[in-house]
């Protein structure tokens, strides 16, 4: 009974807004939103002071779906419009989400940045390894030899990008992986990726039951990472540079501090700011 | 909860309404699918399932009237998303399930709940914990047999029933 | 060359204009002229004078080929003039690209070092040529300097007092010490000495003797203080060419205000930072240019949709692509105007002068923050980019109609369909009003639609809310009457404005209308202030005409029109727009 001390003042399902998910029957995602609102509920917090923003995408749907502030945006923004919250509302709660194409295509260079800035915020993105928006292209982590789409004949013959690599390489504090086909066990990382100071990010394996339903076998595949979580940069770099893919559970804990400005003024008058013009 | 050691009778309630509160929680989803995919048999079959599943649970919350149940975080429920054992996972629900297939889910997940008790009855040295676990496991059976009966009155699904001549949608 | 005797349309000297003295300060590698020029504005300020500085300068980072032009009077002064009276060449390197810029005749004093060869583009301008013994005075004095010796000669030339100088002097080397502001001091001593040996010199002096406090400013500064009187608490930015000293000026004063500016991985990331900061209840802000502004058009889209008010100042530059970014153009117009794909109803607004980058862009912070929306102000390089000594700006402070709510509200609908169209926005952390802002077409509580009635019930929303609003007076500047008029918008404004006085001065009236709302537009308020007008010029710094294809698509603008559209990287000085007048009308 690990971190619970408190009985939780709202239900998971107090944290749901009511709005019904357009997301296909049988798809992961349905399963990381119950996952995020058990870890809302578990930490106890309260709907208002949680804010939730995402980009494009089925994933990126999620906001809608809770009764928290949400914000969203526009394909691969989710990370700065959060960056911008969380650094001007420190009070905030700052969750971003989103799928594998919006974080790690076209949003790319801000996941890259994120991690490095190591603003204390929590980024879950659904990989299902298919942009399902716009009907099952391949993403920046489909297999070379994929070839559903008509976009990529014969597939992408491209190598996969490694998000928790990149991660570890670019400053990210808190590295974790979970899986929908495990929303408990999810939602025990999602606890502490948020309790986490930094920039804290989790790989959320949630499988395409339209574009790719081979992907139902990951629940066989996948399993509890067999370590724990490393503070040591270098043995998490060789833990995730050998990673399968689907080891789950929280791999990396770092301990940077998170960037946060002070917003503290120090004048009493706006005129003080006039000074440097007065000759 | 499979295969764990209850405490105490207090453990057992709030582990079952945990359980039975996810349930409805499930059901209620899935009928909201249905309803969004324009799938209605399946649906009202759905909305049947939380009505029952609601009363079951109100049950147990009675039964729970004045005694302080422990908080359980989630994470001590082992619960496969992929399956349908003591609560159904989200990966069950199909745009075109039929009736048949709905109550084959909801079957499994009683089934799984009767074992689970079953377990906890044969495992458990408290009585008042075996006591509890033997009506919750035949009060399960019970259910699951009925819905077995119910299952009898749909056709079993033919070959090829999630077969759809359209693509999926292009939505953003 | 530039005889006034040979070329009937050639405006008279100085006429009507403000009595002022141009002066050029040329030099390569380090000659410091940029410095030189700096103190001399300076302490013409000092000594109660107006004027500006601008810088031009080759692409080299470091040892390039530069030029300070400055103008001072006894007059405020917002433009610079083509011709220059004095022009003082430290050395006389790569001299002749400064050509285009700086016009010579026959009045004009043309100073260099000697033994220095004068470019033949330059000396065949004419003007008189006299030498001083620059780098020779210099060598003379213990860590003297050639700048500060032909700041001196400068200073004696146009009756600057010795006062003003060192009180600059000391001012700006404080931090380098006791040794380096004397050694200074020696050089300028050196240079006054020599000048007043200098005979037959043509009378430069400028009397002027105001005693109000006068501020030493850039356009970029000005916009950054016009951003926090507006309330801006967070700015997001990437570097750029010439907008980044709107956030050099910002991310130290900012700070002291208790908010913040965070440098972005590119302009992308800006934008959609400012969105999370303005979601969050902060005023948001940032600068750019036209390549910076392009990358952003698709979030301002975002802004515009899910009404998140932000400020987007563009600095423009010459274009297209990367263009040329050290010097000036109005060509980012139609980007601004029309850039947002979908029907996208936003502000946009041009300061017209440098004193004006404080005003428009505390008024665009305003107008973003009543209207819930996004505002783009239109600077550019050469307001941006000038220092200007001017009158202390006016405090203002605009009452906010911003429907921010912080307390819990019974039925909050995020995007209620009301008459006004600004729709209460709250503030995350306020309970009961959770709400998931949408660049979807949404319900009005924020649910995602398509639904043909939600369509447009928001596009009406979002129209409406921007034209019921009272822009009041400040929509333009309408000045002087008459039925010839010139009608132009930002940084074109100043020489239009001094052409017209030059044909005041002539006793022919022109009327100005400069148009600091661009969008939405005004056609009502322009109509008014043309009543009666006849013939109207167009004055823009844009090869495309951009403005003036504007005009003709928003406006019914009565009798004849005419185009002065003028590309970069050359500033249109008031004399061109005062030919150009004086072609069409015959005068």
């Amino acid at each position: 009974m690990e971190n619970a001390n408190s009985c939780p003042s709202l239900k998971p399902n107090e944290y749901k807004s009511g709005t019904k998910p357009v997301w296909c029957p049988g798809c992961g995602d349905y399963s990381v939103l119950l996952s995020i609102t058990k870890a809302m509920s578990e930490l106890n917090l309260e709907p208002e002071n949680v804010a939730l923003v995402s980009g494009i995408g089925c994933s990126s749907r999620l906001p809608a779906y809770l009764n928290v502030y949400g914000f969203h945006a526009v394909h691969g923004r989710a990370l700065p419009v959060a960056t911008g919250l969380k650094v001007s509302r420190p009070d905030l709660t700052v969750l971003a989400a989103g799928g594998d194409g919006d974080g790690f295509s076209i949003g790319g260079n801000h996941f890259m940045h994120a991690c490095r800035r190591n603003v204390d915020m929590t980024y879950i993105v659904m990989d299902n390894q298919v942009y399902g928006m716009t009907k099952g292209q391949a993403s920046p982590t489909t297999d070379p030899d994929w070839d559903k789409s008509k976009l990529t004949p014969g597939g992408t013959k491209i190598n996969p990008y490694y998000p928790l690599v990149i991660a570890l390489a670019s400053g990210a504090n808190f590295i974790a992986r979970a899986s929908s086909t495990d929303p408990n066990g999810a939602a025990k990382v999602l606890v502490d990726a948020i309790r986490h100071p930094g920039f804290s990010f989790v790989h959320m394996l949630s499988p395409c039951v339209t574009f790719r339903p081979e992907q139902k076998e990951w629940k066989k595949m996948v399993r509890p990472a067999p370590v724990e979580p490393t503070t040591d940069a270098a043995v998490a770099a060789k833990r995730l540079m050998t990673d399968d893919n689907f080891f789950l559970g929280t791999l990396y804990k770092g301990n940077r501090p998170a960037y946060q400005p002070e917003l503290k003024s120090t004048v009493e008058h706006l005129s003080e700011l006039e000074q440097g013009f007065i000759l | 909860m499979t295969a764990l050691r209850i405490a105490n009778k207090p453990e057992l309630l709030a582990r079952t309404l945990t359980m039975l509160s996810e349930t409805v929680e499930r059901y209620d989803l899935f009928a909201d699918q249905m309803e969004v995919v324009n799938n209605p048999q399946a649906a009202e079959i759905f909305r049947w399932l939380e009505q029952k599943q609601r009363e079951r649970t109100q049950v147990v919350q009675d039964l729970s009237e004045g005694l302080a149940l422990p908080h359980i975080p989630p994470w001590d429920y082992h619960w496969d998303d992929a399956i349908n054992i003591e609560v159904p996972g989200h990966a069950s629900a199909h745009y075109m399930m039929t009736p048949y297939h709905t109550l084959t889910l909801a079957i499994d997940v009683e089934q799984g709940a009767a074992d689970l008790f079953d377990n906890i009855e044969r495992d458990t040295e408290l009585p008042e914990v075996r006591k509890l676990a033997h009506g919750f496991a035949r009060e399960a059976n019970a259910f699951c047999d009925y819905l077995k009966q119910k299952r009898e009155q749909y056709p079993l699904p033919q070959a090829g029933w999630d077969e759809d001549e359209d693509p999926p949608q292009f939505l953003e | 060359m530039n005889d006034s005797a040979s070329n009937p349309l050639a405006p008279p000297q100085s006429k009507g204009a403000p009595r002022s003295l141009s002066i050029a300060m040329l030099g390569s590698g380090g000659s410091g002229v940029m410095t030189a020029g700096q103190q001399l504005l300076d302490a013409a300020g000092q000594a109660g004078w107006y004027g500006m500085m601008t810088r031009s300068s080759g692409p080299q980072i470091r040892g390039g080929e530069a030029a300070a032009l400055l103008r001072l009077s006894p007059q405020p002064v917002e433009t610079h003039k083509g011709r220059f009276d004095i022009l003082l060449a430290i050395d006389w390197l790569n001299a002749d690209r400064f050509v285009g810029e700086i016009t010579l005749d026959s009045n004009s004093v043309v100073i260099g070092d000697v033994g220095g060869k004068v470019p033949e583009a330059i000396s065949a301008m004419g003007g008189r040529y006299m030498e001083l013994p620059l780098s020779e005075l210099a060598k003379g004095i213990s860590g003297g300097r050639p700048n500060m010796v032909a700041l001196g000669a400068l200073a004696q030339l146009i009756g600057l007092p010795l006062e003003a100088l060192e009180k600059g002097l000391t001012k700006s080397l404080a931090k380098k010490g006791e040794a380096a502001i004397e050694a200074s001091m020696a050089g300028v001593r050196a240079g006054i000495e020599q000048a007043s040996a200098i005979p037959d010199i043509p009378p430069f002096r400028i009397d002027a003797n105001s005693q109000r406090e006068r501020w030493s400013i850039t356009g970029n500064e000005a916009a950054g203080l016009g951003a926090i009187r507006g309330g801006v608490r967070f700015v997001a930015a990437y570097p750029i060419t010439p907008g980044t000293e709107v956030l050099e000026w910002l991310a130290p004063n900012l700070k002291k205000v208790g908010g913040v500016l965070v440098q972005a991985e590119d302009e992308l990331a800006s934008i959609n930072q400012l969105i999370g900061g303005s979601f969050g209840g902060t005023p948001s802000l940032t600068a750019t240019s036209g390549p910076g502004l392009a990358l952003m058009i698709e979030s301002i889209g975002l802004a515009v949709a899910s009404e998140t008010p932000v400020v987007i100042v563009d600095v423009m530059r010459g274009g297209p692509s990367t263009g040329i970014p050290t010097k000036s153009e109005q060509s980012d117009l139609n980007i601004a105007l029309y850039g947002l794909h979908g029907d996208a109803p936003h502000i946009v607004v041009a300061p017209m002068s440098i004193g004006d980058c404080l005003f428009t862009t505390q008024w665009a912070t305003h107008l973003a923050e009543t209207l819930q929306t996004a505002a783009i102000v239109l600077s550019d390089q050469s307001l941006g980019q000038t220092r200007a000594l001017i009158d202390r700006p006016a405090d203002i402070a605009f009452v906010s109609g911003g429907r921010k709510i912080t307390r819990q509200a019974e039925d909050f609908r995020r995007y209620v369909v009301n008459e006004s169209g600004v729709s209460p926005m709250s503030i995350p952390g306020t309970p009961g009003c959770q709400y998931t802002a949408d660049g979807l077409e949404h319900s009005p509580t924020g649910t995602p639609s398509s639904r043909a009635e939600d369509h447009i019930q928001q596009l009406n929303k979002r129209k409406r809310k921007l034209d019921r609003f009272d822009y009041g007076s400040h929509w333009a500047k309408v000045e002087g009457e008459g039925d010839i008029a010139v009608l132009t918008w930002g940084s074109s404004t100043g020489p239009v404005s001094e052409a017209i006085d030059m044909l005041a001065a002539e006793g022919r009236k022109v009327r100005l209308v400069s148009m600091r709302l661009l969008l939405p537009a005004q056609p009502e308020r322009l109509a008014a202030a043309l009543a009666g007008v006849t013939r109207t010029l167009v004055v823009e710094q844009c090869h495309g005409a951009q403005f003036y294809h504007y005009l003709r698509a928003h406006y019914d603008l009565p009798g004849e029109l005419r185009s002065m559209a003028v590309p970069g990287p050359l500033m249109i000085r008031p004399d061109d727009v005062y030919s150009e007048l004086k072609a069409w009308e015959h005068l």
